[in-house]
């Protein structure tokens, strides 16, 4: 599995990147690929994410601060065949969907609502949230089916016909059993 | 990027800090006094060895009063950074490991005040992290066990040390998170010195409650 890292400074990846390896390294092989490695460009993001053969994907989330991750071009994900995106990682799939994100900052513990039939989780939970943006659930777009709910925010959709599932909130610290479900996953 | 570093003098923060250092400048250290009765007796005598810790890292350190009550010890926080802003940090580093309740409100703090907030120890395994601090040369004493047994209480944390937690580690939470137990750094890589007690004793509260309390101690270079 390829765990991709959106975090501008590395001290970040011990807080959004390594908690997620810990828990998925368990069950498969990892590699970690940084979007900034070289340099900030739109190119650096989409190059290192070409040619990478990983059929399942997490993107990892990052600061609350560090958002420009947003302007680059994740356009060769498209290619993956089952991906999860946590938190920035679900802002990246909604952007390549073309869902509009609206300003939702939330920090802290939330009760979850789970409103639709998935395999990452079965019931209501609470769950840590740490973002400034997020789908609303009045607008999302057909093909995404919205799987949970916190207040009027998508906490967690797929989008149809495809492995593509987005989180709003940090599954890693409450939830381990969401990224573990998402590791058992079957590849169609 | 400018960083202040959340400090306490114990295992955790003196990790982050270390963590900090390779990639950020540490501009500033801050630390919380607490102001309570009780504070001052079982937590004053580690908290004010910060002063002695900052002169071995040579790191200037900013000490704020801390209130015991929510609304004062978050004033406290917010006032702190904020000195620690003027100093020039940009982000605020902690050693936080697994209480979303002071995550929340270091991450609310600091998005209020614009800061970055960096916690690398976040969900870290608890024996790990006793196990790095010991391979770095960490010297590292218990000065308050809660629940554990006194005979922990002034010893250095080394390989036996950590064998022997985690015989207990279903009895216990072994980073002392949540008061299990509270840990005072008398030397890692970055002091230029090493602390010295020299006279302590043992105070006890109730039950397998006590605290090591410091009187008399020395920098030696």
């Amino acid at each position: 599995m390829l765990l991709i890292s959106v975090c501008r400074y590395r001290l970040h990846e011990e807080e959004f990147v390594r908690p997620v390896k810990e828990l998925v390294e368990r069950f498969d092989d990892v590699e970690v690929v940084r979007i900034r490695e070289s340099t900030e460009s739109e190119v650096s993001g989409s190059e290192s994410l070409k040619g990478n053969s990983k059929d399942k994907a997490v993107i990892c989330g990052t600061a609350l601060k560090d958002f420009d991750y947003l302007n680059f071009d994740f356009s060769p994900l498209l290619n993956f065949r089952c991906l999860l995106g946590i938190c920035a990682g679900y802002q990246i799939l909604a952007k390549l969907f073309s869902a509009e994100l609206s300003a939702v900052k939330k920090i802290g513990v939330y009760g979850v609502k789970a409103v639709k039939q998935n395999p990452l989780f079965k019931s209501d939970f609470r769950a840590y949230f740490l973002h400034r943006l997020a789908l609303k659930a009045d607008s999302v777009p057909q093909e995404f089916e919205v799987l949970a709910t916190q207040d009027e925010e998508v906490a967690a959709f797929r989008v149809a016909d495809r492995e593509f599932y987005g989180v709003s909130f940090h599954p890693e610290v409450l939830n381990p059993e969401i990224i573990e479900n998402f590791a058992k996953l079957r590849v169609r | 990027m400018n960083v202040c570093v959340l400090y306490s003098g114990g295992k955790d923060s003196n990790l982050a800090l270390l963590k900090a250092v390779k990639e950020h400048e540490v501009v500033c250290l801050l630390s919380l006094k607490p102001e309570s009765e009780e504070s001052e007796v079982f937590h004053y005598p580690n908290i004010d060895l910060t002063e002695l810790q900052a002169k071995a890292l040579d790191m200037p350190l900013i000490r704020v009063r801390c209130p015991n009550d929510e609304r004062g010890s978050l004033k406290a926080l917010k006032e702190g950074l904020k000195r620690a802003k003027e100093m020039g940090a940009e982000g605020v580093v902690t050693g936080a490991i697994r209480s979303t309740y002071q995550a929340t409100r270091f991450q609310r703090v600091c998005d209020e005040l614009d800061l970055w907030c960096f916690n690398p120890l976040w969900l870290r395994d608890e024996i790990s992290i006793l196990r790095e601090i010991v391979e770095l040369g960490f010297q590292t004493v218990f000065v308050r066990v809660a629940g554990l047994s006194e005979r922990f209480l002034g010893r250095t944390i080394d390989v036996k040390v950590i064998e022997e937690l985690e015989r207990l580690k279903n009895y216990v939470n072994p980073a002392g998170e949540g008061g299990e137990y509270e840990t005072l750094v008398l030397y890692m890589p970055l002091f230029r010195g090493r602390i010295e007690i020299l006279e302590s004793e043992v105070l006890r509260r109730s039950g397998e409650d006590a605290t090591l309390v410091i009187r008399k101690v020395r920098l030696c270079f």
